[in-house]
């Protein structure tokens, strides 16, 4: 296992006993140094065959939360705020859900929410249109590219998977980020769960 | 190597005179053999053979020259996109090389969207969803037709957060629909399937209205 810097060493060891300590290396590799260019020093544990998408990551574009297991707390001056309101004690953050902890200032975690999104837009277009080319036919009728076709579009299903998987991951960590920073932003809790009533539309 | 080159083109002549010394004098006539007939599987039937694998006939089909605009501005209005993904909505062109033209919808504050792409490229209507995505989905449900067009519903699992709903303006051409949920929609439990059905019945209205 590589070091890592900050308090997200106890979240990462904790994601380890839970089966998936690649993923989180990973996927927060990727989304803090790589897109938000944070000063963080995270990187991938592989030990023990780590991979890079867990099936925990999202089902059919729906399924469980992988970041249910996670907390993301934001220190500033004003206090700390997560998701579910503000903390006024240390111990209690990540300790509910048994999982961890990852702690931001504000400012990291209003880039890392506004990359996630952008993230999760981005795969949300990607997974609808993959969505919309399920109908779509083979391009040639003899029995040579029949086959090619067969396992094209096999591949094509996977992809698409992976695609729906990597939609929810981002939706997700989005949500939560957003909600925690609505907290620290807000006067009160209310304000986190407010986050989620903007747009007023049919499809909500 | 010449030698058996030879050899080869000797046997195939044998061949061919043995095959044609069977006929008789007289005008060629096409053979029905049981041994030349292959079954095309539906999937692969061409227009003529519209519609198959269960789709069911466009009764009384749009013209083409409906899905001929932009459907960004065509399909749904700036104001219907408030209304149904809701004031933050943005939206782009999201043409599809092998379907035809599109247009995507956004509310990046809620997580809600669609995707809009007419199908006039595929020639397969709504048969191509019964033959190559009824397959693939766990829930494929036929819908009670959209003004009178038939139409098709699915999506991966019940929790799915999508849902694609397709119709068929002709036996050779429509338009498929894929929803997202938001937050908000995902937290109350709704099917993307309800949502996808309201968007494809505005914009069936509004391309009946463009005919």
């Amino acid at each position: 296992m590589c070091p890592l810097t900050g308090r997200f060493a106890g979240a990462l060891d904790r994601g380890r006993r839970d089966g998936g300590p690649g993923f989180v290396g990973f996927a927060l590799a990727q989304c803090l140094n790589r897109y938000a260019r944070l000063p963080l020093q995270l990187c991938a544990d592989t030990d023990g065959g780590g991979q890079a998408m867990s099936e925990d990551a999202g089902k059919a574009a729906g399924g469980s939360n992988f970041w249910d297991k996670f907390t993301f707390a934001i220190k500033g001056e004003k206090g700390t705020a997560t998701e579910s309101g503000w903390l006024t004690g240390v111990t209690g953050v990540g300790s509910a859900t048994g999982g961890g902890r990852f702690e931001l200032d504000p400012e990291n975690a209003e880039s890392l929410a506004k990359t996630a999104r952008w993230i999760r837009d981005e795969m949300q277009e990607q997974a609808l249109r993959a969505r919309n080319l399920t109908r779509m036919d083979p391009p040639a009728k003899d029995p040579g590219s029949e086959s090619f076709t067969s396992v094209a579009k096999r591949s094509f299903e996977l992809g698409a998977d992976h695609v729906d998987n990597a939609y929810k991951y981002h939706r997700d960590l989005a949500e939560k980020l957003e909600k925690a920073l609505g907290v620290y932003k807000g006067t009160d809790e209310q304000a986190g769960k407010d986050v989620k009533s903007s747009g007023g539309g049919v499809i909500r | 190597m010449k030698r058996a080159l030879k050899a080869v083109a000797i046997v195939a002549v044998a061949t061919l005179g043995t095959a044609c010394s069977g006929e008789s004098d007289g005008d060629a006539q096409p053979v029905a053999s049981n041994s030349s007939v292959v079954e095309v599987p539906s999937s692969e039937a061409g227009t003529e053979g519209l519609p198959h694998s269960g789709a069911p006939a466009v009764a009384n089909p749009l013209p083409e020259s409906v899905l001929a605009g932009d459907p960004c501005a065509d399909a749904v209005t700036e104001e219907q996109a408030k209304e149904l993904l809701g004031d933050a909505v943005t939206h782009e062109r999201a043409d599809e090389e092998r379907l035809g033209p599109g247009c995507n919808w956004t509310n990046s504050d809620s997580g809600a969207a669609f995707r809009l792409n007419y199908d006039t490229k595929s020639r397969q209507g709504l048969s191509g969803d019964y033959a190559n995505s009824k397959p693939k989905m766990a829930i494929f449900n036929e819908l009670e037709p959209i003004d009178g067009f038939p139409a098709v519903a699915y999506k991966k699992a019940e929790d799915d957060l999508m849902c694609t709903t397709s119709v068929g303006l002709s036996d050779e051409y429509g338009f498929v629909l894929s929803v997202s949920l938001g937050y908000e929609g995902e937290e109350a439990g709704d099917d993307p399937c309800d949502g996808g059905r309201i968007v494809a019945e505005q914009i069936v209205s509004n391309l009946k209205a463009k005919a």
